[in-house]
């Protein structure tokens, strides 16, 4: 009767490539990151700064997120994944995807390659979908979590979609809107919709989980879902035939709005908690929402200045709100993900590692502490233009990035020492 | 909630079960599954098996087959003529109320009431 009720993990080459991919475009980010110091005076759409954006996007924060989401949909939907190898397919579209795209920005490529690229990343797109909505589906209990997720994967596709639109109008310009007006459109879709959206759904799951807290007020996850989406389907319909004026405003204000309603659930889960101290991840995690906060109330200042307030507001976004998220919470996952393949037979056998002990704690330690150095010294130095403090902004960012990879590598590389007297384990299944 | 009476006439070998018990732990809290308050019963009735009822701290959590693993290790030594079964159940759904104040102060959380 267990076999039914207990869940089982996706094949792990459906979730830990993702977390492998990331890694590796963070540090693609933090090396990239001194070649554009001297253009971020300049337009904050020019090639380079793209190109630093879309390894954010693509091949850092929907990286991890799709991994992620491969591995907690079941827990959320309670059901087993759809499909393992439809998520490594999507993981060798989004990898290959993302090399191209980043590479055609980076050297201005419009055309093929330009195309290709965003093509395989509509794709990764689509498998991704097809896994969250054939998960989902096979989930009797309808919840909140289960619709965000859905969302989130029906407005990645709608991003994707748009990417690929806005890079064909630079080879074939078929309609009468400018390409800015796309861009802002494409953009603004992959933050309400996909990353606000998803985040929305796993936060409101395993923040209560992981802090042992508890909010009785679904009815704000309700809202933040009706708020969130109705200002994003507004914005999507009205800003293409319009541009951006004071009916994207509204939009804007009823995302706020259903933002609000999602950070006061959390709040309040975060508030009726049992687990009163905070391990780093969690800190990681609660500064990426103060984070997101700022950049909301910045919204305003970017509307009527523009520029360097847009470059503070996507460093808002990218470094601080995801990836603070992606920082904390990727040692909160992973380390289970390895643990759970590694050692779920070995349990009770003999003396086993916990899942913490498969990384290196201080080098975790320093990574905060070098992200929020990091955090500090390039807003300080985008408001004064001063060009050393953004090198060492760089440098801590690298210290950041290095910190994390490595312990990222040293947990899917963990090895099992297993002593010579073990005997025979107890499976329940054929171990993968 | 797991409750032992020395009336049962299981009782003894009920206390050793709870015992092997102490040493299966769920990966996630990083607690044992008996201070946890995750065993809701113990059954010797049934012949040539013993029966742990018991849920999980999180539904469909994937580190369920692990903490299974661990308990048929721990119990498979002690119980040679027994067939081990785990029986999980969902109802009453787990909540931290069900810890033990051992559990409780290795989670940080023994000023909760």
């Amino acid at each position: 009767m267990a076999d039914i009720q207990i869940g089982k993990a996706p094949k792990n080459y459906a979730v830990l490539p993702f977390y492998a991919g990331g890694a590796f475009f963070l540090l693609c980010i933090a090396v990239a990151l001194f070649a554009i110091i001297p253009e971020l005076k300049g337009y904050y759409a020019a090639p380079h700064l793209v190109s630093v954006v879309h390894m954010f996007t693509i091949g850092w924060a929907s990286m991890i997120m799709m991994g992620a989401t491969y591995q907690l949909l079941p827990v959320i939907c309670e059901h087993h994944l759809f499909s393992s190898r439809l998520s490594l397919l999507s993981f060798l579209c989004m990898f290959t995807g993302a090399l191209l795209l980043i590479s055609a920005f980076w050297w201005f490529q419009t055309g093929w390659l330009m195309l290709t690229g965003g093509g395989l990343i509509w794709l990764a797109s689509v498998a991704y979908w097809i896994n969250v909505v054939s998960t989902g589906g096979a989930c009797d209990r309808h919840h909140m979590q289960k619709c965000f997720l859905v969302s989130a994967a029906s407005w990645f596709v709608m991003t994707t979609s748009l990417g690929w639109f806005t890079a064909l109008q630079f080879v074939y310009p078929s309609t009468s809107v400018p390409i800015p007006i796309w861009l802002k459109i494409h953009a603004h879709v992959g933050l309400a919709g996909w990353f606000l959206q998803l985040i929305s759904g796993v936060s409101s799951k395993l923040i209560p989980m992981f802090l042992l807290g508890k909010s009785k007020k679904e009815n704000r996850l309700r809202a933040a879902f009706f708020w969130q989406n109705g200002g994003l389907i507004i914005f999507l319909i009205q800003a293409p035939l319009q541009g951006i004026d004071w009916l994207s405003g509204i939009a804007a204000v009823m995302i706020v709005a259903g933002i609000a309603f999602q950070i006061s659930y959390v709040y309040d889960a975060f508030q009726h908690r049992v687990r009163k101290p905070l391990d780093l991840q969690m800190k990681h995690s609660m500064l990426a929402f103060a984070f997101l906060l700022l950049a909301i109330l910045l919204l305003p200042v970017v509307y009527r200045w523009d520029h360097q307030w847009s470059i503070i507001y996507g460093m808002l976004l990218l470094m601080g709100w995801v990836s603070s998220l992606i920082l904390g919470q990727t040692f909160k996952t992973l380390p289970f993900i390895v643990w759970n393949a590694r050692y779920k037979q070995w349990n009770g056998k003999f003396k086993i590692p916990l899942p913490r002990q498969l990384y290196t704690e201080w080098r975790l330690q320093w990574q905060f502490r070098l992200y929020l150095l990091s955090i500090g010294l390039w807003l300080l130095a985008v408001f004064t233009h001063n060009e050393w403090l953004a090198y060492a902004a760089a440098l801590s960012w690298l210290g950041m990035a290095l910190c994390y990879a490595v312990n990222v590598v040293e947990i899917l590389f963990h090895r099992v020492q297993i002593p010579d007297h073990v005997g025979t384990v107890h499976t329940r299944s054929v171990l993968s | 909630m797991l409750e032992l009476s020395i009336q049962d006439p299981y009782f003894h070998d009920k206390m050793k079960v709870v015992d092997a018990l102490h040493q299966v732990i769920d990966p996630e809290l990083f607690v044992n599954i008996i201070d946890l308050g995750l065993v809701y019963d113990i059954d010797f009735t049934t012949n040539d098996r013993l029966v742990i009822t018991m849920t999980l701290s999180t539904p469909h959590c994937p580190l369920g087959e692990a903490i299974e693993a661990g308990i048929h290790h721990v119990l498979e030594p002690l119980f040679p003529n027994k067939t081990i079964e785990v029986n999980i159940v969902w109802e009453p759904p787990w909540n931290f109320e069900m810890m033990t104040p051992e559990g409780r102060r290795q989670l940080g959380i023994e000023d909760y009431e």
